[in-house]
């Protein structure tokens, strides 16, 4: 299979976390293998988590780890800017990815995320050989660093060949591209042989495990070789299964039996996950809520997109703005630190690069609008200058990210707030719904313009995102009012503007963005009070969308059940309204705690909705304030930019 | 006036005060209950004396907490039943003397009071019935009798409302609906998605009753209303109280609902006993509504922020007339539009108020 064909399409979420299932004939071994993952999976810390991760990288030196584990941190906490300053100039300063940047400058310096050099390899090559021929029948924990590498390279050749026939079973298509590799598979030069490979070699064997992930990917088996072995292997995993693996190579026959066998397995392993979740009919359509995992993630992944990823899996960055801005640096860096492979350019090898590093992200959460922007936008840079040597390549990239952040995120919010400034006037209510960091922005700036306003937060379950925006405006000293989306209707009176962020405005002038948006922006224009949307143009998308279904993003469901360790701090379990005297006590312990065994009951957590244009008053953006059937107008104007 | 009764009036003062007793069901079945012994163990001798007594426990018992309507709907029935049978009585004393006072509904109408001598009103102040007691005691016992059949009579047309493969949106928990739905789901098969109704959380309560009862349940967050709304064929809510108008005091979130509704031309449905039903007029949205702890909306564990900030927690919401479609009441169904009927049968024009 072509790499260079692979389209960023969504891998379902079962795809790839099968491995970490409970599966009936998995033996312990299973989760020895997979403690890294797991612990990564389970702590919610990222910079503990990332710990594994980017020692994974064969290259990768001790002073890596604590170099990038400090990182997240920073834009932890400011998952996008906490206060806004008008004339802010770098733009990583301002979304807190300064120290980021500078760090994993430092540490990629010293080792490089590709594997550029040829002692890593080897030694892990080595490694892969020691267990070939048995002795390192067991992973021990002690080493997941090496282990997990070689496991990687070793088993990447065995898990495409499982896979062909295996996408025949799970995905109902057998192409001849995946077919093609798995019966090379065999032939497949053993480690000692490898070791003697000249570089060129190791490149194109490079390039062939990346296909082969692609191919795996494509074939519903988890995205790194280890896993997709272990998915195969487990069937009839005896002790560990790094022996069954070197049986299975040496017979192709069983080899395509146990794929049949594994492909089973991995089916009914999704349909225990689709259980798990329970789909809704309506929303059959949409990926299950994806989990923060790792087992996508391979070697090849720059480890700041990979950290970038996790956080937006665990909604560490969270916002349409915060999450183009991270991702953008991190590719920053992955292009900072890309090292060029023999016979290619690095313009005509970045997209193939780049390509596995946006898949990876799509596994960890379906793309914000935003994101799938800007990266067009990258890539429609790469793609005009496929000429350029390679270092002026990589300053122009590098260039143009920043100029891209810079113009239109960070120009444009000032921009914004400045326009949005003039639409604030003393005495006004304005009510505003979650989270936005443009609408955080404009109402710091106007009450720091000395604005006699008063704010009405909307805050809705199950992530109290407005939390956070009316902490920032109660410490800046602007009188807030907090309810519920429930008490729309109560304090609606009093409002007479409303101004909401938006995640995106589609080309029919209708509004996508957080959940319950909806719900207020109807409010508002039943009782004729205007809605004003900030919305930067890059956000724009020409997308058309008629209601909140055909496309949407499901959220994990348990985020629903309000027991006190899933509620966001938030204390619903505590309630002593003598109203429902006989349900209160009921409530505490989290009504729903047990709507996985309930036949009859399931949860949904959308996380968008559709606002329709009638109800939308204003946009105010980069452009000036326009009304939202504009878009498709503005669309036009920007379209050869972000638009490939 | 014993002791007894007495002591009887300030418990139920003190329960709806301090909030033990809530919910218009508890509190109008409490009601009837201590207004079948003021009525029966107290001395009176013409219906003036009895109205004025029920009228002065009344009082006290909506000065108590006047956020519960039905309190005051339950007295007003009682004192409509006493005019009622006093004017029955004193018909049977007429007809016989050849006197050709009207009949009991047309008195009701104000506008024959309008027209008609208003002498009426000063006799039968003044007139003594021994028969009165008997009689008022029995329709009580009917209305008590009408109160506990609410549910059966509501649930029972259920059939009639709903259809098979519906989709059904709820919010909050009442048990009219509850018990409407579960009717429902013993004839046809139907889906139900309830808004979990933050921050008192009643509709996963009210979800988890239904995926009990078997009926397909889905549990939404309250923003996802007007995502999902597009899909759905009915909403079907209930109420706290319904006022004159034909407007609703619902648990909050129930505007928004309805009005999400309305956007999608989506029915919406009320189940409501009709003891519910209230005579009063809302004048400011928020005449009827109450306040609840905030600490369910941002915790105490927050204090740096809650020194800074007003945490509102309101419990009910105004659901205005033309947002509902159709009341399902235990006497069938009416449009908005033909409460003001149903009001007048039930009550007496002269008990809006209780001064004495």
């Amino acid at each position: 299979m072509d790499p260079k064909k692979k389209t960023v399409g969504f891998v379902p979420e079962h795809d790839i976390n099968t491995s970490d299932l409970p599966s009936p004939g998995s033996s312990n071994n299973n989760s020895t293998i997979n403690s890294p993952v797991s612990a990564l999976s389970n702590t919610p810390d990222l910079s503990s988590a990332n710990t594994p991760l980017l020692a994974s990288n064969p290259g990768s030196s001790a002073s890596t780890p604590p170099a990038s584990s400090t990182q997240p941190r920073s834009i932890n906490k400011s998952g996008a800017r906490s206060s806004y300053e008008p004339m802010k100039s770098s733009y990583e300063e301002q979304w807190g990815l300064a120290d980021r940047a500078s760090g994993s400058q430092k540490a990629h310096k010293m080792a490089s995320p590709r594997d550029g050099s040829g002692f890593p390899k080897d030694q892990q090559q080595q490694q892969a050989g020691k267990q070939k021929e048995g002795k390192g029948k067991r992973v021990s924990i002690s080493s997941p660093v090496i282990s997990a590498t070689s496991k990687d390279a070793k088993s990447s050749g065995l898990g495409i060949q499982g896979s062909g026939p295996a996408s025949a079973e799970a995905s109902g298509s057998s192409s001849p591209a995946q077919a093609g590799p798995g019966g090379k598979g065999p032939q497949k030069p053993s480690a000692p042989s490898q070791k003697s490979m000249t570089k060129a070699e190791r490149r194109e064997l490079q390039e062939k495990q990346k296909a082969e992930k692609a191919a795996r990917l494509q074939a519903g088996l988890p995205a790194s070789g280890k896993k997709a072995a272990q998915v195969l292997a487990q069937p009839n995993s005896g002790f560990s299964p790094n022996p069954t693996k070197s049986l299975a190579s040496s017979f192709p026959g069983v080899e395509a039996e146990k794929a049949i066998a594994a492909a089973a397995e991995s089916t009914s392993q999704i349909k225990k996950r689709e259980k798990l979740t329970k789909e809704i009919g309506l929303f059959a359509h949409l990926d299950p809520p994806k989990f923060a995992n790792t087992a996508s993630a391979h070697k090849d992944l720059h480890p700041a997109v990979v950290n970038v990823g996790l956080q937006m899996a665990q909604f560490k960055i969270c916002g349409a703005n915060a999450r183009c801005v991270a991702t953008m640096s991190a590719f920053r860096k992955a292009i900072q630190d890309y090292q060029t492979p023999p016979n290619t350019t690095l313009s005509r090898h970045m997209q193939t690069y780049l390509n596995p590093h946006i898949s990876y992200l799509v596994t960890c959460r379906p793309m914000a609008v935003s994101m799938g922007n800007a990266i067009r936008y990258l890539k429609y840079e790469i793609g005009n200058n496929l000429e350029l040597p390679d270092e002026d390549a990589r300053a122009l990239y590098l260039e143009k990210i920043d100029n891209f952040i810079r113009d239109r995120i960070t120009m444009a919010d000032q921009v914004i707030t400045s326009l949005g400034l003039n639409k604030i006037q003393d005495g006004d209510v304005i009510l505003t719904y979650a989270r936005s960091s443009v609408v955080q922005g404009l109402l710091l700036a106007a009450h720091a313009k000395g604005i006699k306003f008063r704010v009405i937060v909307v805050d809705s379950r199950p992530r109290f995102e407005g939390k956070q925006l009316l902490r920032a405006l109660a410490s800046a000293g602007v009188s807030c009012t907090y309810v519920l989306l429930t008490a729309i209707g109560h304090v609606m009176r009093e409002v007479n503007k409303v101004i909401l962020g938006a995640h995106s405005l589609l080309s029919n002038g209708a509004l996508y963005s957080r959940a319950g948006t909806a719900v207020v922006a109807m409010s508002a224009h039943e009782r004729k009070i205007p809605v004003i949307v900030l919305c930067e143009t890059y956000k724009f998308s020409d997308r058309v969308q008629l209601d909140s279904f055909v496309q949407n993003e499901i959220g994990n469901p348990d985020e629903l059940v309000n027991d006190q360790n899933n509620n966001f701090g938030h204390s619903s379990s505590r309630r002593y309204d003598s109203v429902t005297s006989s349900a209160s006590s009921a409530a505490a312990g989290g009504v729903l705690s047990g709507w996985k065994e309930s036949r009859d009951l399931k949860l949904l957590n959308l996380l968008y909705d559709l606002t329709p244009s009638e109800f939308v008053t204003v946009v105010i953006t980069e452009v000036g304030l326009i009304p939202c059937t504009s878009v498709p107008v503005i669309l036009r104007e920007y379209l050869p930019m972000i638009q490939q | 006036m014993s002791l007894n009764k007495n002591e009887l009036v300030d418990d139920l003062v003190a329960k709806l005060k301090r909030r033990q007793l809530v919910g218009s069901s508890a509190v109008s079945q409490a009601t009837l209950k201590l207004l079948v012994v003021v009525i029966s163990k107290n001395n009176w001798s013409t219906a003036n004396q009895l109205l004025t007594l029920v009228k002065s426990v009344g009082q006290k018992l909506i000065q108590a907490n006047p956020t519960e309507l039905a309190v005051g709907n339950i007295i007003r029935r009682v004192l409509h039943v006493i005019r009622e049978e006093y004017r029955e009585a004193e018909n049977d004393k007429t007809n016989t003397e050849f006197h050709h006072h009207a009949a009991p509904l047309t008195t009701s109408s104000s506008m024959y009071n309008l027209l008609g001598e208003s002498g009426a009103a000063q006799e039968e102040q003044v007139q003594f019935s021994h028969s009165l007691r008997s009689n008022i005691i029995q329709e009580i016992r009917d209305i008590k009798i009408e109160l506990e059949n609410i549910h059966e009579n509501i649930k029972n047309q259920a059939p009639l409302h709903i259809h098979s493969n519906e989709i059904i949106m709820t919010i909050g928990r009442s048990k009219t609906v509850e018990e409407f739905l579960k009717m429902a789901a013993s004839k046809r098969k139907f889906q139900v998605l309830v808004a979990e109704t933050a921050p008192s959380y009643h509709g996963q309560e009210m979800a988890l009753e239904l995926s009990k009862a078997g009926i397909e349940t889905t549990v939404i967050p309250d923003s996802a209303v007007f995502a999902v709304m597009s899909r759905v064929n009915k909403v079907i809510l209930g109420t706290h109280a319904v006022l004159a108008n034909g407007g609703l005091v619902a648990i909050s979130g129930s505007h928004m609902m309805a009005a999400a509704a309305k956007h999608h031309s989506i029915p919406v449905v009320v189940c409501t006993g009709l003891y519910k039903l209230s005579p009063l007029y809302p004048y400011d949205e928020d005449s009827f509504n109450v306040t609840m702890n905030p600490d369910s909306v941002l915790g105490f564990e927050e204090g740096d922020l809650i020194e800074k900030v007003t945490v509102t927690n309101p419990y009910y919401d105004y659901v205005s007339p033309d947002f509902v479609n159709l009341f399902i009441t235990n006497q069938g169904g009416h449009p908005p539009s033909y409460l003001y009927r149903l009001i007048v049968e039930n009550y007496d024009p002269d008990d809006q108020t209780f001064d004495l």
